[in-house]
């Protein structure tokens, strides 16, 4: 059955690359261990709701983030909503962070309002009702009213 | 791109702070889009995806900045302030950096320093967008109503092997379990889908809720595409294909897991794959086997299953209150003109009235105001009767604007199906028109009112004329209750019934399922070469008749597809092979044995695809026009191939052909489907060894070719690519239709904007050579390429044969009847070329020839008597021939039929009990049955030579092409003899009385005789049932009651001597029989050869081209190559006679 359908399109991928980038090619062969960055392979669980996602890098600086780095460590999927870039070439916004773990209490924690809160540094919801009172009206403020909504 | 400020020193500006009141980021965009820039490994890259949407941010920012007081742009913090928590700023809410290094330039002065935190804060907002877009994903995943059944399936896979799992559309089954079963840990899945379209559909809306839009994690396989790789998990696929890996391959070793969903469908394929899967899990013990059905009789496929111990997982759908209206037409009140006037026009047709649904929209216009939002979806069962709603709906439109009139169904373009889901505007409402597409297999969203015919046409078999039937029924009740369900889909909503509370009553609890209105042959074909020994055990969900499968089983040794004792033979297994219909799969086979198939190829491709007119192209006067120097005498199907010709023409100059089919009122698709079926055909049987690879010698491309070729490659891949990662396409505002015209121009003019994909594959696939090629086999016009590929045809489509009626002749073109073996009273379909030319079909008074004395019967004597041979019966209207070639009958007759039947004479032939044929010249039916038994015999050792090859796997390199093109120039002769002949369609009565049920005299001679006159190596035996004797395959001699013309003929004949042609010897009598015997002695040498005593002359036209063995009589006599003699005037018969001689001899 294999034979019979036309187009293979399975190819098509590498075989654009190749045509795009022909010295590309060299450099996957030898290096397949470089096939692995494109799958999110890291567990991201958020500890205040049901979000669970893989995503592809822990940390601060992303190599597929065009320009930009975290002050601390993110979760950041690889932006499943664009077409990827050719190898080795960066596209803008091309990223997600999806959570950090708490300063205080270490949880890890989505950057939704209902679980996460950044003031200088992101807090899970509990930590920042604790910390709120060291913080200037205007954050505390901020916080209450998403403390409420949520 | 601005480099640095220009003139204006940036240092002195920047030191006082910004203020929103007089500056604007807006007045320096040319300065300030270079600090977007980062820099890239080739070229600079902009830090933001869309420059123009970030833009439209930095004004609404200025704005909300300056409306909420705070126009002075804060100064900005460095690294160690943003951590401090006092004194309160905004930026330390920010949770990103820009990384300063990357950047292209340095931000200078205070300006760019402001514009690049502003960039930050854009950056970061699109972040939350983003982490947003994907929890919205989640959420809707987890309120389908299956996400609270994940851990149910879950136990249920743990504690059995097969799982139902039975939910309504709309409840997430289709897309969501494939996902549960990939968290669950299964990692190969294949889920089926009956339609194609719905493999594609869900495999991208799957791939997009694993975030995985640009992987390919999640793959579809269908006919003609395929987007599989080693990584894809979760797999899309027809259930057709299934069967056919299946078939292929072992026990689907590939999957750990497999989906058949909308089992509750009940086609064909579904409920064979039931079954086979049934068997599969006896073989296959690790497979887990989830059914997906809706809940429609449930019930059924639990006890289906119920020794595999099925569990039963139920999901309720989530559906608002629906009310429901029973409203009979006469239970209407006639209220809108506009309905009144609608339903006069439709009078005095057996078109249905539209005036009940116009009503129904104009209830709704009184009972609900605008402002309320909801759509209407009325179910009719076929597309005339969407045209004439979709028709008088327009007209009530005129006056009520807020009307918008969709017709849907499996026939539009996609496009034109793809506009049901966009949005009416505003305080409009959209009405959408459609068959029972809509009722299960697509959903349409925002319907609050659905009207429901009760209607639905459905396509029946009728076994026992093997033709199919187009006819209109009451739905049944689940289908009912499906249409009524879409109402409340989105919110609550109303059904109206156009018919009684007592008829819904009344109707089926379920529809028929397919397995008892298709031809069977295919699927069982399939069964037995999958190596199921009895097809009769098959555990069918519900077995059709017995006696269906057992003519079905008939059929398929009568197509030598299975032996007696119903052993797939291996021109059965060919067949099964190839996916098609056995018909145009035998076509194909049959060619093969020929040394050229490409056009063959082309003409089966044709035949495969649906009918590439449209409705438009016989409704369209300007269509016809444009149409009118392709058409083919021949028959549609020639026509059909003409214009792909053309087609593959402007393909070949590089002009656009998509402008060109819609003149023509083609629909272009089908030409794309022909060229790759075509190509599919070509894999398969090049794979089996039937065909030669085609284009593989002698045709490789130039280096200057190659280089442009390569040029286009890339282009056509790039394009190919840009259009693989496009965006779905979203749904769009309708626009209102002011005259259906109007739009279709504007449709037509909107297409050519956007690259057709089509075009580029097809490109991609075929360079200039191939093109060529292509172009090569879609040229019919030698008349022998003509001939053959007419007997190719009837070869697959044989016993699909009608005669016109006898009356015919003095009728006109309404009133042509033609008649089949089992169905009389025929009509050609009103579109065809033959309906329209009725007279090629009839005999010219140029045609008609002098009867002998003693023929008394008053059918007319010809040379020119055609049969039709088509591919199928339809019955709609009224029942009709559907692609119709027209072929000399006699011999057709003669090469195909399965049962001939003789007199002593062979002055008449019999042909499968239903036609007769009168031979009153004398010797000529003789040489007309002896040539074709002869022919045939090659015909066939040549196939099965061909096929024994292929399975004792030897390689021998098809030597066989001289003897084929022997062949083919031999049939070509046969079907340009000149004999004389009545035919007549015999009766019931006629049959009574057909037979002589006993050995004649004459028979009895024969049997006597060193070897069969007839076919040498073939064993005579005496044939019980008719009388006679059995001596060829097909062939049973002297069974026939002789005739009083017969009788009267042979008396007219004894009085006449009659000298063998080829010795000296002479009978005083002419007795057929005394010249077969004398023939088959050895006193009979040849000799000097005499003239022909009967004294007719072979006006066979000369034929079309000189082969060694085969030369005409009327060019210098023939010379015989084994015993070096030259032959003159002698008959094509007397030749072969003299061949056989003398191969017997040497």
């Amino acid at each position: 059955m294999e034979a019979d359908d036309d187009f293979v399109l399975d190819n098509e991928a590498a075989e654009i690359e190749r045509l795009d980038l022909p010295a590309a090619k060299e450099s996957k062969a030898s290096n397949p261990e470089e096939e692995d960055e494109r799958i999110a392979r890291i567990d991201f669980q958020c500890s205040g709701c049901d979000m669970h996602e893989l995503v592809h890098y822990f940390g601060r600086e992303p190599p597929f983030a065009l320009g930009i780095k975290y002050p601390e460590d993110n979760y950041v999927m690889r932006d499943p909503f664009q077409a990827p870039p050719p190898r080795w070439q960066a596209k803008p916004e091309f990223y997600i962070a999806l959570g950090a773990k708490c300063s205080r209490c270490s949880k890890t924690v989505c950057k939704d309002p209902g679980c996460s809160f950044y003031y200088t540094a992101t807090f899970c919801l509990p930590c920042g009702r604790e910390e709120l009172k060291n913080w200037p009206v205007e954050a505390q403020a901020r916080l209450r009213k998403q403390l409420s909504a949520s | 791109m601005s480099r640095k400020g220009g003139g204006s020193s940036g240092g002195g500006v920047a030191q006082a702070p910004l203020n929103l009141v007089n500056f604007s980021f807006l007045d320096h965009k040319a300065e300030l889009s270079g600090q977007l820039l980062a820099r890239g490994r080739q070229q600079a890259r902009s830090l933001v995806e869309n420059e123009a949407d970030f833009w439209k941010f930095v004004g609404k920012y200025e704005a909300m900045m300056r409306s909420t007081g705070q126009p002075a742009l804060p100064p900005l913090l460095t690294e160690p302030e943003l951590s401090e928590a006092q004194p309160y700023h905004r930026s330390k809410h920010l949770a990103l950096r820009l990384n300063g290094e990357a950047f292209l330039q340095d931000a200078r002065g205070e300006m760019q320093e402001q514009f690049r935190h502003l960039l930050l804060v854009y950056l970061d907002f699109r972040q939350k967008e983003k982490f947003q877009r994907i929890r919205k994903l989640r959420q809707a995943q987890r309120n389908l109503p299956i996400a609270r059944f994940r851990s149910d399936l879950r136990q249920a896979l743990d504690e059995s092997r097969v799982v139902i799992v039975a939910g309504d559309t709309g409840c997430g089954k289709s897309t969501q379990v494939p996902q549960f079963l990939y968290d669950f840990g299964y990692r190969s899945i294949a889920c089926t889908q009956p339609r194609r379209l719905a493999c594609v559909s869900l495999s991208k809306r799957v791939a997009h809720e694993l975030l995985d839009d640009y992987g390919s994690q999640v793959g579809f396989q269908i006919r003609f595409e395929r987007s599989r790789t080693q990584r894809t998990n979760i797999l899309f696929i027809t259930e057709g294909l299934l069967l056919r890996q299946l078939a292929m391959a072992s026990n689907l070793d590939q999957y750990d897991a497999l989906i058949l969903d909308e089992i509750h469908e009940r086609n064909l394929f579904g409920d064979f794959l039931l079954g086979v899967t049934k068997c599969l899990l006896r073989a296959r013990p690790q497979l887990k086997l989830i059914l997906m059905s809706a809940t429609i009789n449930v019930e059924l496929f639990h006890s289906y299953f119920r020794e595999e111990g099925a569990r039963l997982v139920q999901v309720p759908g989530r559906l608002y209150p629906i009310k429901l209206r029973y409203m009979p037409p006469p239970a209407l009140e006639l209220k809108a003109g506009q309905a009144a006037a609608a339903s006069k026009r439709s009078q005095g047709s057996n078109r249905i009235d539209p005036a009940p649904f116009v009503q129904v929209l104009s209830l709704i216009d009184q009972q609900y105001p605008t402002s309320e939002r909801g759509d209407v979806l009325i179910f009719v069962s076929g597309v005339n009767e969407i045209d004439s709603v979709v028709e008088a709906i327009r007209e009530y439109a005129r006056q009520q604007e807020h009307w918008l009139v969709l017709p849907l169904h499996s026939g539009l373009a996609l496009a034109e199906q793809d506009k049901v889901f966009d949005y009416a505007p505003e305080g409009g409402r959209k009405c959408i028109v459609s068959t029972n597409i809509a009722e299960t297999s697509l959903t349409v969203d925002g319907v609050r009112f659905v009207v429901d015919s009760g209607k639905v046409k459905e396509m029946s078999y009728d076994a026992a004329c093997k033709g199919q039937r187009l006819k209109e029924f009451w739905v049944s009740k689940s289908s009912a209750e499906q249409r009524k369900g879409r109402a409340g889909r989105t919110g609550p909503g109303v059904c109206f019934r156009l018919y009684t509370q007592a008829q819904f009553d009344a109707f089926e609890a379920y529809p028929a399922p397919e397995i008892y209105r298709v031809p069977l042959d295919t699927m069982l074909l399939q069964m037995v070469s999958m190596g199921l020994p009895d097809v009769r055990a098959f555990p069918f969900i519900e077995a059709p008749e017995m006696e269906r499968i057992e003519q079905t089983i008939l059929g398929l040794k009568q197509h030598c597809a299975l032996s007696v004792d119903e052993k797939i033979t291996p021109l059965g297994s060919s067949l099964a092979n190839l996916p098609v219909e056995l018909s145009i799969g035998k076509m194909l086979l049959m060619g093969c044995v020929f040394p050229e198939v490409e056009q063959l190829l082309t003409l089966a491709a044709m035949l495969s695809v649906q009918n590439p007119l449209t409705n438009r192209a016989h409704t369209d006067q300007r269509c016809e026009r444009e149409r009118q120097p392709l058409e083919s005498d021949q028959g549609d199907l020639f026509t059909l191939v003409r214009a792909y010709r053309e087609w593959l023409e402007l393909k070949m100059r590089r002009e656009g052909t998509r402008k060109w089919c819609h003149r023509l009122g083609i629909e272009e698709q089908r030409f794309y489907e022909v060229t790759k079926l075509r190509q599919q055909f070509q894999r398969i049987l090049e794979s089996c060894g039937m065909a030669v690879a085609s284009g593989s010698s002698g045709s490789q491309l130039t280096s200057a070719e190659r280089a442009t070729r390569h040029g286009e490659l890339r282009q056509l891949k790039a394009l190919k690519r840009r259009q693989r990662f496009e965006q779905p396409r979203q749904r769009k505002l309708l626009k209102h239709q002011h005259g259906q015209e109007a739009e279709e121009e504007e449709e037509h003019n909107e297409e050519p904007l956007g690259e057709d994909m089509r075009d580029v594959d097809f490109r991609l696939r075929h360079d200039a050579r191939q093109l060529a090629l292509l172009e090569r086999s879609a040229r019919l016009d030698r008349s022998r390429d003509v001939v053959l590929l007419k007997l190719l045809l009837v070869s697959g489509f044989y016993p699909q044969l009608a005669i016109g009626d006898e009356f015919n002749y003095c009728k006109g073109g309404g009133q042509q009847f033609f008649h089949t073996r089992l169905k009389p009273f025929l009509s050609q379909h009103p579109n065809s070329h033959f309906a329209k030319h009725y007279e090629l079909l009839k005999l010219a008074d140029s045609d008609l020839l002098a009867k002998p004395d003693f023929y008394t019967p008053k059918h007319p004597l010809s040379a020119r008597h055609q049969l039709l041979c088509y591919q199928s019966l339809l019955e709609t209207a009224k029942p009709y021939l559907m692609n119709c070639i027209r072929l000399p009958a006699a011999q057709t007759l003669l090469l195909f039929s399965f049962a001939i039947d003789t007199n002593a004479g062979v002055t008449q032939i019999v042909c499968d009990g239903w036609l007769g044929l009168d031979f009153p010249m004398p010797g000529t039916g003789m040489q007309l049955l002896s040539r074709a038994i002869e022919l045939r015999r090659r015909w066939s050792s040549q196939l099965y030579a061909k096929l024994d090859e292929l399975s004792d796997k030897r390689e021998a390199p098809s030597s066989l092409t001289s003897p084929s093109s022997t062949l083919w120039h031999d049939l070509l002769d046969f079907m340009a003899l000149d004999v004389a002949y009545a035919i007549r369609r015999l009766l019931p009565a006629d049959l009574k009385r057909l037979y002589s049920h006993q050995a004649a005299s004459a028979a009895t001679r024969l049997m006597e005789l060193p070897a069969n006159p007839f076919a040498p190596d073939y064993a005579m035996t005496a044939n019980e049932e008719k009388g006679g004797l059995n001596v060829s395959e097909h062939v049973v001699y002297g069974c026939l009651v002789e005739q009083q013309w017969t009788l009267a003929m042979d008396t007219t004949l004894r009085s006449e001597p009659w000298q063998c042609t080829r010795c000296n010897f002479q009978l005083e009598e002419f007795d057929v029989l005394e010249q077969l015997v004398h023939q088959q002695q050895q006193q009979c040498r040849p000799s000097r050869a005499k003239a022909s005593p009967s004294g007719k002359t072979d006006k066979r036209p000369p034929p079309t081209t000189t082969s060694s063995s085969s030369s005409s009589a009327s060019t210098g006599g023939y010379f015989c190559e084994t015993c070096k003699t030259r032959l003159r005037q002698l008959s094509q018969i007397d030749i072969l006679r003299h061949r056989r001689q003398c191969t017997k001899a040497s």
